[in-house]
C-alpha cells in the first residue's frame, strides 16, 4: 500500500499577484491611482503656493516702488513753491516799505505776469480795507473776488498768518490758484497772485522725463475729486490699476499726489515670475504624475513577472513531483505471508526533487523483488533517469537475477549523457525459504529488525550504476526469522550534514529496534524520528514484514 | 584561488601541476550539485592534461554529496588513475559504502 507523498506545492506559499481575487486587484489599482492623484495634488498645491508667494512679493515690491515714486513727485511739486513765493514775498516787502507805491510795484511784478509766465494776475490789497477791493492790479482782474465767501474773507484769513496762503481752485471754467502773501511783520498790505490752469488740466510729460514710466494726477485737496484736480498726465481719471497716494502740504492747502505705473517699475520679470513658476510647476507636476504612473506600471510588471516566475517554478516543481509520483508503483503486490509497504517523502519546500525510487514486484509465483534506488543530482534529469532505471529493471528482472542485469544498466543513455551515478539495492525475497538475497550497486545496506533487535544486512557492494559497464555484482544471502522486518531506504533517511553515514545508520538501527507495531506504523515512526524535520533531501523507504 | 560561488564562496579550488604528468586539485568548502557543475567547467583543461594521476585533495572539503562522488567517478573515466586524498571520515565512508574505494582510491 502506498501512502501518497506530501505534495509540498500545496503547502508552499507562492505570492501570486496574477492569481489575486478581483476585488483585491481593484483595491490595488485604486491605491496606485490614489498615489498618482496625491502626487498631482501636492505638486499643484506647492506650485500654487510658490506662485502666490512670488506674486505677493512682486506686488508688495511694486507698491513700494510706486510709493517712492509718488513721494518723489510730491517733493518735486513742493520744490516748485519758491517760484511762487519769492516774487510775491519780494513784492509785499516792497509795498510795505514804499507804502503802496503803485508804479514801482507794477514795474517789479510785470516780468512775472502775462501769458506763459507764472501769474495771470498780481494785486495789492490793504489789510483792514479789504472790502474796498484791490489797491492795484497787474494783469487780469483777480478771480478771488468771485470766490465763495468773497475775497475779503479769504484775505482776512491770510492776513492773520504770515507767509503763503494758497486757495484753489477758483472759477470753474478758467480755473486759477490764488496765492496770498502777507509779510512776516504783519504790515498793512497783502499781495495776491493768481495762476491760471489749462482748461483740460491734461499735461503731457516729455518722453525723456524722469517720470515717464508713471502716470500722475495731482489734486489740491485731501480727497481727490475732479473739481480739485490740478494736473493729470492721463485724459481719463481716475488712474487705472495700482496706484500710490501721497499728501503733502502746499502753503495752507494740501496737495494729493496719485501715481500709477505705466509698466512694472521693478521690471517685467517679477511680474511674470508667478506665471513662470505656475507653468513650470504644473509641467513638473504633470511630469511627476506621469513618472509615478510609469513607476507603478513598472512595479506591477515586476510583480507580475515575479508571480509568473513563481508560478512557473511551482509548475515545474509540480510537474517533476507529479512525474515522480507517476513513476512510482501504484499498487503493491500481495503475497501470502508478507506485509509490504513503501513511502516516498519529498525534500524540503524549495528543494528540487531528487531521483529516489522504490519498487516491489512479484517474480513468478512466490518470489518478490524489492528495489530501492537513488540517482545522483536533482530535478527533471534525475527523475527521468530514475524512470529509465526503474522500467529497465522491471523488464530485466522478469528473466534475470539482479547480479546479471545490474551491469547492463550502466549503458542506459540518460545515465551516460547526464554523467549521473545511481545506487541500487535489490532484495530478492523467498518467503517459503525464509531467505533474502541482497545485491547492492553502491547502495546503503538494508536494516533487519527482529525481536527488539536490529542489524544491517551487509552484502558485497558493487560499483554504483554508471561507473563501469563491466562491473560485477554478487548476491549475498541472509536468513530471515519469523516476524522479522526488512527495510530498504535511500540516504535521505540517514544523511545529515557534519555527520558520517555510520552515525546516521547507527541512529536508524537504534530507532528501528525501539519501534514496534505493524509495518506501516513502524515506517511512520522511523521516518519521523530518524529523518528529522531538517532533512532537505527526499527519501524513499520500502519494507517487508514476515507475518507468520 | 578561484571563487566558484559568490557570495559567499561555498567552494574554493586550486590547481597544482607538479610537472610529472599528474595534476593536484585542492578543494575546500562544500561540493554539491550546485558547485560541482562550476567546478567541472573550471578544471576541464587541467584534467585533460593529466597523463599519470589526478589527485583530488579533499582534506578541507567539509561536505560532499552524491553528485560530488558522481563527478569524481566521471573524472576517473578520463584519467589513467584518480586518487581522492585525505578525505574526512564522512566522505571516506560514503565512498566505501558506495563500493567506490577501488575506483576513487581514497588515501
Amino acid at each position: 500500500m502506498i501512502e501518497p507523498a506530501v505534495t509540498t506545492v500545496d503547502d508552499e506559499p507562492t505570492p501570486d499577484v496574477a492569481g489575486e481575487p478581483v476585488p483585491q486587484r481593484l483595491r490595488a489599482a485604486r491605491r496606485s491611482y490614489n498615489v498618482v492623484v496625491m502626487v498631482l495634488v501636492v505638486g499643484a498645491l506647492v506650485t500654487a503656493g510658490l506662485a502666490l508667494v512670488s506674486a505677493h512679493l512682486a506686488s508688495s515690491n511694486e507698491q513700494h516702488l510706486l510709493n517712492l515714486r509718488s513721494k518723489e513727485v510730491a517733493s518735486a511739486l513742493t520744490a516748485a513753491l519758491p517760484d511762487v513765493q519769492t516774487p510775491l514775498g519780494a513784492a509785499v516787502a516792497l509795498v510795505d516799505i514804499d507804502g503802496a507805491n503803485v508804479p514801482k510795484f507794477s514795474q517789479f511784478v510785470a516780468p512775472y505776469v502775462g501769458p506763459g509766465r507764472n501769474f495771470v494776475s498780481i494785486s495789492i490789497w490793504r489789510a483792514g480795507h479789504l472790502n474796498q477791493g484791490p489797491v492795484a492790479v497787474v494783469g487780469e482782474q483777480p478771480e478771488l473776488t468771485s470766490a465763495t465767501g468773497g475775497a475779503a474773507a479769504i484775505l482776512r484769513a491770510a492776513a492773520k498768518r504770515p507767509g503763503l496762503t494758497v486757495r484753489g481752485l477758483l472759477h470753474a471754467t478758467q480755473p486759477r490758484i490764488a496765492y496770498a502773501y502777507s509779510g512776516t511783520r504783519t504790515g498793512p498790505f497783502i499781495v495776491e497772485g493768481e495762476q491760471a490752469l489749462a482748461a483740460s488740466r491734461y499735461t503731457k510729460l516729455p518722453a525723456n522725463s524722469a517720470y515717464s514710466n508713471v502716470d500722475v494726477a495731482v489734486y489740491i485737496a485731501k480727497t481727490p475729486t475732479m473739481h480739485r484736480l490740478l494736473l493729470s498726465t492721463v485724459r481719463r481719471l481716475p488712474l487705472p490699476g495700482r496706484h500710490a497716494t501721497t499728501e503733502v502740504a502746499f502753503g495752507s492747502e494740501t496737495l494729493t499726489v496719485v501715481v500709477s505705473a505705466r509698466q512694472p517699475l521693478g521690471g517685467t520679470l517679477p511680474e511674470r515670475l508667478p506665471w513662470v513658476i505656475l507653468i513650470v510647476g504644473l509641467l513638473l507636476t504633470i511630469g511627476a504624475g506621469a513618472l509615478t504612473v510609469r513607476l507603478i506600471a513598472g512595479r506591477r510588471g515586476a510583480q507580475a513577472l515575479a508571480a509568473e516566475n513563481n508560478r512557473l517554478y511551482a509548475e515545474q516543481r509540480g510537474i517533476a513531483q507529479s512525474l515522480q509520483h507517476a513513476l512510482l508503483p501504484e499498487d503493491l503486490p500481495k503475497i501470502a505471508g508478507l506485509r509490504l509497504a513503501a513511502r516516498y517523502e519529498a525534500g524540503a519546500p524549495g528543494v528540487d526533487i531528487g531521483g529516489d525510487w522504490y519498487d516491489l514486484m512479484q517474480l513468478g509465483a512466490d518470489r518478490l523483488l524489492l528495489v530501492i534506488g537513488d540517482v545522483s543530482g536533482r530535478g527533471i534529469r534525475a527523475a527521468t533517469t530514475m524512470a529509465s532505471l526503474r522500467f529497465a529493471i522491471q523488464y530485466a528482472a522478469k528473466t534475470e537475477p539482479p547480479e546479471s542485469f545490474l551491469p547492463k544498466l550502466s549503458s542506459l543513455r540518460s545515465l551516460r549523457e547526464n554523467k549521473q551515478l545511481a545506487t541500487v539495492l535489490c532484495v530478492v525475497v523467498e518467503p517459503k525459504a525464509h531467505t533474502v538475497s541482497v545485491t547492492s550497486a553502491g547502495h546503503l545496506p538494508p536494516v533487519m529488525v527482529h525481536d527488539g533487535q536490529s542489524e544491517l544486512l551487509l552484502p558485497d557492494v558493487g560499483l554504483p550504476i554508471g561507473v563501469d559497464q563491466s562491473a560485477t555484482y554478487t548476491a549475498t544471502t541472509f536468513n530471515v526469522p519469523d516476524g522479522a522486518t526488512l527495510l530498504g531506504f535511500t540516504d535521505g533517511l540517514v544523511e545529515r550534514h557534519h555527520e558520517t553515514l555510520d552515525d546516521g545508520l547507527a541512529r536508524l538501527c537504534r530507532v528501528a529496534a525501539e519501534v514496534n507495531g505493524e509495518l506501516e506504523a513502524m515506517m511512520a515512526q522511523i521516518l519521523e524520528q530518524v529523518r528529522g524535520t531538517e532533512s532537505a533531501d527526499d527519501t524513499a523507504i520500502a519494507g517487508i514484514q514476515w507475518t507468520n | 584561488m578561484d571563487e566558484l560561488d559568490t557570495p559567499p564562496p561555498r567552494l574554493l579550488h586550486e590547481i597544482i601541476t607538479p610537472g610529472d604528468g599528474s595534476v593536484v586539485v585542492v578543494l575546500s568548502g562544500e561540493l554539491d550539485l550546485a558547485t560541482t557543475q562550476r567546478l567541472n567547467a573550471a578544471v576541464q583543461d587541467a584534467i585533460a592534461s593529466v597523463s599519470t594521476c589526478l589527485v583530488v585533495d579533499v582534506e578541507r572539503l567539509e561536505f560532499a554529496d552524491s553528485s560530488a562522488i558522481a563527478l569524481w567517478v566521471n573524472w576517473s573515466n578520463r584519467v589513467p588513475r584518480i586518487e581522492i586524498r585525505n578525505p574526512r571520515l564522512m566522505v571516506r565512508r560514503v565512498i566505501e559504502m558506495m563500493g567506490l574505494a577501488e575506483v576513487l582510491n581514497p588515501s
